[in-house]
């Protein structure tokens, strides 16, 4: 029970829960205090002492930002001490501060500006010679000066407390105490910009920025990000629909004011001039501008015409995770309607994850939201990288090892950099890796599950309630001799006995060999510890894109690659690709085969390889110019708010898709997207009634507190499958590691994030490397058995298990999805590889 | 070597005790090894004695013991000789076979050796007849110049672990607690706080790993109190922190020590490798199955790492920067684990305080401030060194019975008391009686120990400038006033000490100055105004002439000295021209010299070269 403390501040009666902090029981009655150093994600500080206050009838000056209220406290928050003090404080942060404010980017928003303009301080008598402080104008995406820094320490807690980076820091002591990079080289980090977004002065700026634009002529718009399934709010400041900067919203969404280096930076691309401006049309072999109603009604004459000849089974389409819920409704409607052909799919990643899920528990999604991380105390991550992956994520495991000494568990074929952020302290519990080849995942989970039921640590009382399937799972599992690991038992009994613990599936880094029994394996274990229906204890699936939820929720077929298998295999006549460029890894029998359709329509926001190939290229509108909703990977359901109008002759891909249907003569849905989301509400059971940022159903947090849809939960023994066994001539599993500077097609036309792009390089086991005579930062060529190959560096590290190599995203010779056997091969000179002296 | 149980560590005393009286040598020769005679060369005068008693066959008879700090540093190197107490001083090896001939053979102390009381210019030979030795009451440094600080054995001959054998076979935490909240010790290492309740609070939170950290950081420029205890006697500091581990229930301690104290970090290391191997530390000591350890961390070298917070970031191994509380370290400190922080003084009254009961302890000193107090004393005072003295002994038994006053028929002027923030105390207030809250009163702080004696050639704008200085690049920069202010308030002073203040300066001073000790964090902070605020409240006049009439009364403030030659004691010889450096003197043969005040940069060669003292 939190006991509540009743006090008055400035006479106002308020009650707050024990522990809090004047400055936030002052917040929650709306009484404003100033702060500088103050940022509720972080640990207080309390250096600025502008959030003095005093308490009735005494004179101390009390730190509102982390002294505690106490019962009966009469708090006044104006005064002419208080004010003094203040007055006096930023006085004396004047006195170093360069009076430049004209020609800083802050202007306006600026918190120091404004407090000095509240106070009307000026200048001093005070004596005072300026200390200069060198700038750091080289770094990419973030410039520091130093000389307007205040000392507030956000940007050095933010990066240590939240991110877990620690690339800032407090250098030298005095006056000339500063914030800098080890012996200020330039910023080499993630990027992430949430030092820029906490600073409150002009310190930290961005070469994004235009340095142009003052911050009133900025029009804000809060839409959800176009990338990861996070679904964080972006605040997008334009002007004249030219988007100038982005920044997070301090208190909606999923993601606690906290943002990635694609979300800050990446968002250039929506005005790439490459932007395809009108509808082309392949005239003669060439493509040609042409307007919407010729582009569309040679669509439709197509369609029909392919239809009447071969058949609706002849006509597929491909759609890309990032399009609205409501456009994929009307995309249905289109298909199934319109056209009559089931072959309407998504390549999602991911997806196989969350329909095992389905089948365990109920409903195919994440069981508990991304705020419950960080209070969980044991963490299960299943072949995912967050820190590259889903960096928000990240940030909540940071938080829960950092705050909550969380037990963090990795298992899968790769060890993740998170595992190190629990070095931060002796007492934090190292983390457990439990890396074997790509494909052992079920069998390592069947492992801890054996452990759990051999020794009796399982929840019986939640076993025998609310689940069923128990004794096939016994008998399966207890039968079955996993090569006990030590490491296995050890994990099984801290993620038994944990208090609240969370297990992290998604598509990363391992095989998706058979993701369905991983998240079966993921939600036995989850089910007999009783670790669900419970906050900070269930199942996340860390989906890849920003609506690839929406996507599964409104569905689409997650079976893309069969359909791309299908068009290989010449099956299509007729392919419709939305926001997808399957051509972009590059695949001799699909172009063939894409040459030989009768109709290729791409909808995209550029001229992709694969619409170099298209008989007809629609413009699409990108994500700032739409309306719609995402649903994030927690089921959280976000509305699109448009900053602009569509740009040059694009148009919103809803609209495009309610014209086709038109020209097909179908019946229309609504016409407004408002007005398909309340449809949609109608028609997908789990959408009904949910309000604006809510998650469904009906705003649950996390799932299954009241039992299981289908009554009880289901215990299923899952398929363990041989991984693919080396071979001689193929003796390494290669793996893509999320890249976190480059996702996908949007990423790829960011010039931002290019500036920060990391030069591709293999990792390899050092003991691998040894066996092989590979030196650290030697070029090799590895090679598969299709023949096709890839050379680049190659760097020791011990994070691969042994058997695997990885390559950062996009990998040129291995599919989106998967793992191939390779063999790797050194460029070095025979002399040098016999290890004789090299002869210039 | 004996594994050390609570049943014979008695036994075991008694055993070792024998040869270690001079029934079996005849003498015993205390040569002082502290930091401060180590750096005179004291180490090759044990080594010449060591030689001398060789050559003669002497080994046997005559024992010479290498002893920590003996607190005289003013007259080192030194050696005492037991049993008869004969006090040695600035011995150079050459001395050495004339002291064994005359004093060790024949029995005659060698007068020239010999302390000379400076104002009677008498001999002294007994050591515990120096006035400097008689006023003091030694608990903390009991064992100062009485054993060897490498040999455990001499320790545990002084009782040194019987205070923690006797918690061990029969006191719970709980009284051992009680038993310091009855003693009434309070903080040594500057705030005072009472020790007991700190343990008390330690020991409510129930979160383990429980911590207990020694502060041995001793940052304050020319104090060695902290010093002194862990190269004379670091076994006493062990011991009270074994115990305070017992009362709070931790399992393990740190001592962070000032990376610059070499010789106290090799003494701990010896002193726990010792008492490891005695079974006093580590698992189950004295065979009571309680289990306690302790490692050293070296520190980081700034001054604001000995502030508690900062200090357990710093062992943390981040930067050094006091941090917000609550919740106080009892609660969450080192790694967020409840954590007991004292200093090595505090820790080493416990053994006493308990082998001797609280009330023993709290029978010395003041209403609030208990048993006694080590003291830094340096300055314009005959006898510099380190001192222990009772709580409530006045400054002016310091200064002039123990210090010995004023050399040079100096005048005392003031003492600064309290390190680099503490206040300076003019002559009114000589009366004070050094303890927690007189000190308070009178606008200072006892801080860590340190007292500097100035006299009337101190200049104390000067004085508070030096001061302030220090602060000002010690500042961690964490909070504005503390960073700025003092800054601020340096440059006010330095304005002012070149003739360029106004009377607005002391407001503005006295402004900041409130300001700053209300806004900072942390103690330094707190505290760094003090030698400012505590000139103006004692010295104004002195800043009054500074500004109205551009006169240091002191003639320190070189920019406010003007020199002159007095035409009625000049005696017209010229020698003050020859000896400027910058040709501002002008003078003819048969006429008084005449200084050009343009040009003289005030280095004070002509007022050395007159012999008729004309020039001032
Ligand atoms: C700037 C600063 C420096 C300090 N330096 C020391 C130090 O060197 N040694 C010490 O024992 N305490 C020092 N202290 C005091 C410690 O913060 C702390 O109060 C003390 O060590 C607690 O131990 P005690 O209760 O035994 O006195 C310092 C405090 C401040 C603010
Ligand atoms: S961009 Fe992010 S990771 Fe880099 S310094 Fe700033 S907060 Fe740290
Ligand atoms: S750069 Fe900005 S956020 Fe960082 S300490 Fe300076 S003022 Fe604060
Ligand atoms: S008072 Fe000074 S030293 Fe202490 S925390 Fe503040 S800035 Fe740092
Ligand atoms: S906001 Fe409280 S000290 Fe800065």
């Amino acid at each position: 029970m939190t006991q509540t403390i009743k006090l008055k501040i400035d006479e106002i009666e308020v009650s707050v829960e024990k522990g809090k902090t004047i400055l936030e029981a002052a917040q929650s009655a709306g009484i404003r205090i100033p702060t500088l150093c103050h940022d509720r994600r972080l640990t207080p500080f309390g250096a600025c002492r502008l959030c003095v206050v005093q308490q009735k009838g005494k004179s101390e000056l009390l730190p509102s930002c982390f002294t505690p209220v106490r019962e009966g406290m009469e708090i006044i928050t104006r005064s002419p001490e208080i004010f003094k003090s203040r007055r006096l404080q930023l006085q004396l942060l004047l006195l170093n501060h360069p009076m430049i404010c004209p020609r800083c980017e802050k202007e306006g928003e600026c918190v120091l500006q404004d407090l000095l303009y509240e106070y009307g301080v000026l200048e001093t008598l005070y004596p005072w010679e300026r200390v200069d402080f060198p700038l750091d104008e080289v770094s990419p995406l973030l410039q520091r000066d130093p000389n307007k820094c205040i000392l507030c320490g956000r940007c050095v807690r933010i990066c240590d407390e939240v991110q877990g980076i620690g690339e800032l820091s407090f250098i030298r002591r005095g006056i000339k105490t500063a914030i800098d990079t080890d012996f200020h080289r330039p910023i080499r980090c993630e990027f992430c910009g949430q030092c820029l977004d906490t600073c409150p002065v002009g310190a930290i700026t961005s070469d994004c920025f235009d340095y142009r634009t003052k911050a009133w002529e900025l029009q804000e718009t809060t839409t959800p990000c176009p990338y990861c399934s996070c679904g964080c709010l972006l605040v997008m400041g334009s002007k004249e629909g030219e988007i100038k900067r982005v920044f997070s919203d301090p208190e909606k969404g999923p993601n606690d004011g906290n943002l990635c280096v694609k979300g800050r930076f990446g968002w250039d691309f929506v005005d790439h001039p490459d932007r395809l401006k009108t509808p082309l049309l392949r005239v003669n072999g060439t493509l040609k501008e042409t307007s919407w109603e010729e582009a569309l009604r040679f669509v439709v004459d197509r369609l029909e015409k392919i239809k009447e000849r071969y058949g609706a089974e002849t006509i597929g389409g491909l759609v890309s995770n990032r399009l609205t819920n409501e456009e994929y409704y009307v995309l249905g409607k289109l298909f199934r309607g319109g056209i009559g052909t089931e072959l309407i799919a998504s390549r999602s990643k991911g997806t196989a994850l969350t329909e095992g899920l389905a089948k365990t528990l109920g409903y195919p999604a994440s069981t508990n939201s991304i705020r419950e991380i960080r209070k969980a105390d044991c963490l299960l991550l299943i072949g995912v990288d967050p820190a590259l992956s889903h960096p928000i994520i990240k940030n909540e495991i940071h938080l829960a090892i950092r705050r909550n000494r969380a037990q963090l568990i990795v298992l899968g074929s790769y060890d993740i950099g998170l595992s190190q952020s629990t070095r931060n302290s002796p007492l934090s519990l190292p983390s457990i890796l439990l890396l074997d080849r790509p494909g052992s995942e079920v069998s390592l989970l069947n492992g801890m599950i054996q452990t759990i039921l051999r020794e009796g640590l399982e929840d019986r009382e939640f076993i025998a309630e609310r689940t069923e399937g128990i004794e096939g799972l016994k008998q399966r599992v207890l039968s079955h001799q996993p090569g006990a690991m030590p490491e296995v038992e050890r994990a099984a009994k801290i993620y038994a006995s944990a208090k609240k613990a969370m297990i992290l599936i998604g598509s990363g880094l391992w095989s998706h060999l058979d993701q369905k029994a991983v998240a079966i394996a993921s939600s036995n274990l989850a089910l007999i510890t009783g670790h669900i229906g419970k906050e900070s204890s269930g199942i996340l699936v860390l989906l890849e894109k920003c609506n690839s939820q929406g996507a599964l929720d409104m569905g689409l077929s997650p079976e893309g690659s069969h359909l791309l298998n299908r068009a290989s295999e010449g099956k299509l006549k007729a392919f419709y690709l939305v926001g997808e460029d399957p051509l972009n890894l590059d695949s001799e029998p699909l172009r063939k085969a894409l040459q030989g359709l009768e109709l290729l329509v791409v909808q995209d926001l550029f001229l992709t390889e694969t619409a170099k190939l298209a008989h007809v290229v629609l413009p699409a509108s990108a994500f700032v110019e739409k309306e719609g909703t995402f649903t994030n990977l927690e089921r959280r359901v976000q509305r699109l708010h448009p900053l602009r109008p569509a740009r040059d002759d694009s148009k919103p891909d809803l609209e495009i898709f309610l014209r086709l249907l038109e020209l097909l003569e179908c019946r229309l849905p609504a016409g407004t997207p408002e007005a398909i989301f309340e449809e949609i509400g109608r028609s997908v059971h789990h959408y009904q009634g949910i309000g604006k940022g809510e998650q469904w159903p009906k705003g649950a947090t996390y799932l299954y507190a009241d039992g299981f849809p289908l009554g009880r939960a289901k215990l299923i023994p899952p398929e363990e499958r041989e991984p693919k066994r080396q071979s001689e001539a193929y003796p390494f599993y290669l793996l893509q590691r999320p890249s976190l500077f480059q996702s996908g097609l949007l990423s790829s036309r960011s010039e931002a994030l290019k500036k920060v792009w990391e030069k591709p390089s293999l990792e390899i086991s050092p003991e691998d490397a040894k066996s092989l005579g590979i030196e650290d930062g030697e070029m090799v060529e590895i090679s598969n058995p299709k023949g096709q190959s890839l050379r680049l560096k190659a760097n020791h590290s011990p994070r691969p298990a042994r058997g695997v190599i990885t390559v950062p995203y996009p990998c040129p010779i291995l599919e989106d999805e998967g793992t191939d056997l390779v063999r790797i091969k050194s460029l070095k000179p025979a002399c040098r590889q016999a290890g004789k002296e090299e002869v210039e | 070597m004996p594994q050390l149980t609570i049943e014979n560590l008695k036994e075991f005393k008694e055993k070792i005790s024998s040869p270690l009286t001079i029934n079996q040598a005849e003498f015993r020769c205390m040569v002082c090894a502290g930091t401060g005679c180590v750096s005179c060369n004291s180490l090759k005068v044990r080594e010449r004695l060591e030689e001398e008693l060789k050559a003669r066959g002497l080994s046997e008879r005559v024992k010479v013991v290498i002893t920590g700090c003996n607190g005289f540093c003013a007259e080192g190197p030194i050696m005492v000789i037991q049993p008869d107490g004969t006090f040695y001083r600035k011995l150079t090896p050459e001395d050495i076979p004339l002291l064994i001939e005359e004093h060790l053979l024949k029995g005659r102390p060698v007068e020239k050796l010999l302390y000379t009381e400076p104002t009677t210019k008498k001999k002294i030979s007994a050591m515990k007849e120096i006035p400097f030795f008689q006023h003091q009451v030694l608990w903390a440094l009991r064992n100062r110049g009485v054993i060897d600080p490498e040999n455990i054995d001499e320790s545990i001959a002084r009782d040194g672990y019987a205070g923690l054998s006797k918690v061990l076979s029969s006191m719970t935490p709980e009284e051992v607690i009680q038993e310091v909240k009855l003693s009434g010790l309070r903080g040594r290492g500057g705030a005072g706080f009472p020790t007991g309740l700190k343990w008390e609070e330690g020991r409510r939170y129930s979160s383990f790993p429980k911590y207990v950290i020694c502060n041995g950081d001793e940052g304050d420029p020319g104090a060695f109190m902290d010093r002194s205890i862990l190269e004379a006697d670091p076994h006493a500091v062990l011991e009270g922190m074994i115990i305070c581990g017992y009362a709070i229930d931790s399992h393990q301690g740190y001592i962070y020590v000032r990376a610059e104290y070499p010789l106290a970090i090799h003494r701990l290391r010896i002193a726990i490798d010792q008492a490891r191997g005695y079974g006093l530390l580590g698992r189950n000591i004295l065979g009571s199955g309680f289990d306690f350890d302790i490692d050293i961390y070296p520190g980081a070298g700034a001054f604001v790492c000995g502030e508690s917070t900062a200090l357990m970031y710093s062992l943390e191994g981040r930067r050094g920067m006091p941090r917000i509380k609550p919740p106080r370290s009892t609660e969450a400190g080192l790694w967020g684990q409840p954590t007991v922080l004292n200093n090595v003084e505090t820790f080493a009254n416990v053994p006493s305080i308990i082998r001797n009961g609280g009330a023993w302890f709290a029978s010395m000193g003041t209403g609030g401030s208990k048993g006694t107090k080590v003291f830094a004393l340096t300055g314009t005072v005959y006898n510099v060194g380190l001192i222990e003295v009772p709580m409530g002994t006045t400054l002016r038994k310091i200064v002039f019975d123990i210090g010995g006053g004023i050399p040079r028929k100096g005048e005392f002027k003031a003492i600064q008391i309290g390190g680099p923030s503490g206040a300076c105390l003019p002559a009114s207030l000589l009366d004070t009686e050094v303890d927690f809250d007189s000190l308070d009163e009178a606008g200072a702080m006892m801080g860590s120990g340190g007292l500097v004696v100035m006299d009337d050639s101190t200049c104390m704008v000067d004085t508070a400038r030096f001061f302030t200085d220090f602060s000002v690049d010690e500042s961690c920069g964490k909070c504005i006033p503390c960073r700025v202010g003092m800054k601020v308030m340096l440059n006010i002073l330095s304005r002012i000490a070149t003739g360029r203040g106004t009377m607005e300066d002391i407001t503005l001073l006295e402004e900041l100055g409130h300001h700053i000790k209300e806004s900072s964090h942390c103690g330094l902070g707190k505290t760094a105004p003090n030698p400012v605020l505590s000139t103006i409240r004692y010295f104004r006049q002195e800043y009054e002439a500074h500004i109205q009439e551009k006169r240091c009364p002191a003639r320190v403030c070189v920019d406010l000295i003007r020199f002159r030659v007095d035409p009625d004691r000049c005696k017209m010889c010229g020698l003050c021209k020859k000896a400027c450096p910058v040709e501002a003197i002008t003078w003819e043969k048969k006429t008084p010299a005449l200084i050009d005040p343009e040009k003289c940069i005030r280095c004070r060669s002509c007022i050395q070269a007159c012999k008729f003292g004309a020039i001032d």
